[in-house]
């Protein structure tokens, strides 16, 4: 998330708390407890090609079936999901929680358990739904190189990301972002497999990033990590696969190393006590069933979370689904989900500590 | 009552938007999640979050200084100028502090990394091996915010410049003081209260700074502690976040009640933002 979004955090707390002591002093409160037959749902959508082909892809075909508009709402944070549950000023019907809110006993009181009678997960890929979540596509971090730095050589593993003697140059890493992806890349590098991630050693991979401490750039939103790299500022970084391949296609002299990525689900989730709630169950079904879920991958490389349904065949060697055979981690997978969620305080004093001695 | 209740609709504003906001952010850093001083026990026991602290203060303290050397020139310049010059320097004062903070980092950082225009044109023309460090470290966030404050230290500056009368240079003189002379012991002293208004706040929003360390400091050791808070914000731990709050505040009030002995904090404002005399 950038900087803006935080400080808007900032902005739309403050205005949502004046709001509430408004509506309780003039007594003028929208009742939210009552039947409501929805006519509009907000979802996030943060614009941009994603934006546009989320719209054509599951907004109005979704309107076209039910008659339900579909609003493009704010990308709204964890913290910023439960002050909206705790004002009960319900702005947005269908958010992103992180994989950590997402889980009990983290999104309890924020989201809507997803109704799974609704909602088919038996199709869905592993990983990919949660008690109070469930995915819509399938995102991954992954090893992005500059192919023009090495002399010909290819950084294949994460071990290669922490040789600077073998492949010199800066390292972007989404300090800001998911810090958890950071540190499972880091024990990956230092012969740690992914299966035996947990009970997780912050301090070796701390110990491991400080190898190469001073040639870490940190990055706080995707544009920004695309941005150096494509730019030359860094010769490698943790990226959001999708930025990479976006890269190489128009022609940046970058590649992709897919050993050791970090898969996600992206989830999405519904606010507690959202007078739409029943609704948003059904964007919800309706966007991850088998007809549906595959087709944004004609207009954006991503990867359909439903494993019935087929991916735009022409783009498969850019999904992360497709190289599931080579070593990866699972970030929103039950146990580690479950392991972060319960430990986040402590990962992000330890983390917080680190980066700034 | 009578004109007082043309007040009423500001005030009514600033205690619903201001004062109960703020009011209620002190009260949760005592009692989120529970009641009692714990918030402050942790910050105090954090050492990235101490580390912020004495970042964000240091930083905006070689800043107020910086702006202060520039800012006192520029706004002598200015003074001194003939007057379409001078309404030319004043402009190019103004006119940037209009665009978007954001959009003038973003291009700072064009201009600063190693990529960047001033780099890339080193390289070219051999004058050096290696990218100079320019951005992600300390000059690149002390440089951005100097541009980003330079104007609060120049308008009141020239604010107070323009209101003295430069008779009691030629009186000076007359009297025998060389011109160096006549500006320090006459010119600076009378011009003092627009620099102490100026460094007054660039100083005190300065500790506020969030985009220009996030995107031209190295966001490890030079964190500043609005960056520090916002990984706890994000996380909605707001009574954390809350008591940060309170103490950055008490940091801005203690260094205005130190200013209160040097000059009359009205003035300050008025000097800020009232324009001329």
């Amino acid at each position: 998330m950038s900087g803006a979004q935080r400080l808007g955090g900032f902005v739309a707390l403050v205005v949502a708390m004046a709001a509430t002591a408004c509506g309780g002093g003039g007594g003028g409160s929208p009742a939210v407890s009552q039947t409501v037959t929805t006519t509009s749902l907000v979802v996030v959508n943060t614009g941009g090609d994603w934006g546009a082909c989320q719209r054509k892809s599951f907004f109005d075909p979704f309107t076209a079936k039910t008659g339900i508009k579909i609003v493009d709402g704010p990308f709204l944070t964890d913290g910023q999901i439960k002050a909206m549950v705790q004002t009960k000023q319900y702005n947005v019907d269908v958010v992103y929680p992180s994989a950590n809110l997402a889980i009990p006993p983290a999104g309890t009181g924020a989201l809507e358990p997803i109704d799974y009678s609704v909602v088919n997960k038996s199709q869905l890929a592993s990983g990919t739904y949660t008690t109070y979540g469930t995915s819509l596509d399938i995102y991954s971090w992954a090893l992005g190189y500059r192919t023009d730095k090495f002399g010909g050589q290819v950084p294949n593993t994460w071990a290669d990301f922490f040789n600077t003697q073998k492949f010199p140059g800066k390292r972007a890493l989404p300090g800001d972002n998911d810090v958890p992806a950071v540190l499972y890349a880091a024990l990956l590098a230092d012969g740690v497999t992914p299966d035996h991630l947990l009970p997780l050693d912050v301090n070796r991979a701390l110990k491991k990033l400080s190898t190469i401490k001073n040639d870490i750039v940190w990055y706080a939103t995707g544009s920004q990590g695309q941005d150096l790299l494509s730019s030359g500022e860094v010769a490698m970084g943790e990226e959001y696969a999708n930025r990479v391949t976006s890269l190489r296609d128009a022609g940046s002299p970058v590649n992709i190393s897919w050993n050791g990525q970090v898969v996600a689900g992206d989830l999405l989730g519904v606010p507690k006590g959202d007078p739409n709630a029943k609704a948003a169950m059904e964007f919800i079904a309706f966007a991850t069933s088998k007809d549906v879920n595959g087709t944004f991958s004609y207009c954006a490389a991503g990867a359909p979370s439903n494993v019935k349904s087929v991916p735009n065949p022409q783009i498969a060697d850019e999904l992360p689904t497709t190289h599931l055979n080579q070593p990866h981690v699972v970030e929103t997978s039950q146990a580690l989900s479950v392991y972060v969620a319960a430990h986040l305080d402590a990962i992000q004093s330890s983390f917080s500590n680190w980066r700034s001695s | 009552m009578g004109w007082g209740l043309l007040a009423l609709p500001a005030t009514l504003f600033m205690a619903l938007f201001f004062v109960w906001p703020l009011g209620e952010m002190i009260v949760r850093s005592f009692s989120d999640p529970t009641l009692g001083l714990d918030n402050y026990v942790r910050f105090w026991q954090s050492a990235a979050g101490v580390r912020s602290l004495l970042e964000t203060l240091g930083t905006s303290a070689l800043v107020t200084l910086i702006c202060a050397l520039v800012g006192y020139a520029y706004a002598y310049a200015i003074r001194f100028a003939s007057p379409r010059l001078a309404t030319v320097l004043l402009i190019a004062v103004i006119f940037p502090a209009g665009v978007n903070v954001l959009v003038r980092t973003f291009a700072l950082q064009v201009v600063l990394r190693d990529t960047g225009i001033i780099n890339d044109l080193l390289l070219k023309v051999h004058l050096v091996s290696q990218p100079l460090p320019l951005i992600r470290d300390e000059f690149a966030v002390v440089l951005g915010m100097t541009c980003m404050l330079l104007p609060y230290m120049v308008l009141p500056l020239y604010s107070v410049m323009r209101g003295l009368d430069t008779e009691y240079l030629r009186a000076a003189e007359s009297l025998g003081a060389r011109p160096a002379v006549a500006f320090l012991r006459v010119f600076l002293p009378l011009s003092l209260p627009g620099l102490y208004a100026g460094g007054l706040i660039v100083f005190v929003a300065g500790l506020g700074f969030y985009v220009v360390p996030q995107l031209l400091g190295d966001n490890a050791g030079g964190r500043f502690l609005s960056q520090y808070t916002a990984d706890y914000m994000a996380n909605a731990e707001w009574g954390y976040g809350s008591a940060i709050g309170t103490i950055l505040l008490l940091v801005a009030l203690v260094f205005l009640a130190a200013a209160a002995r040097f000059l009359r904090v009205g003035e300050v404002i008025r000097l800020a933002f009232g324009g001329a005399r």
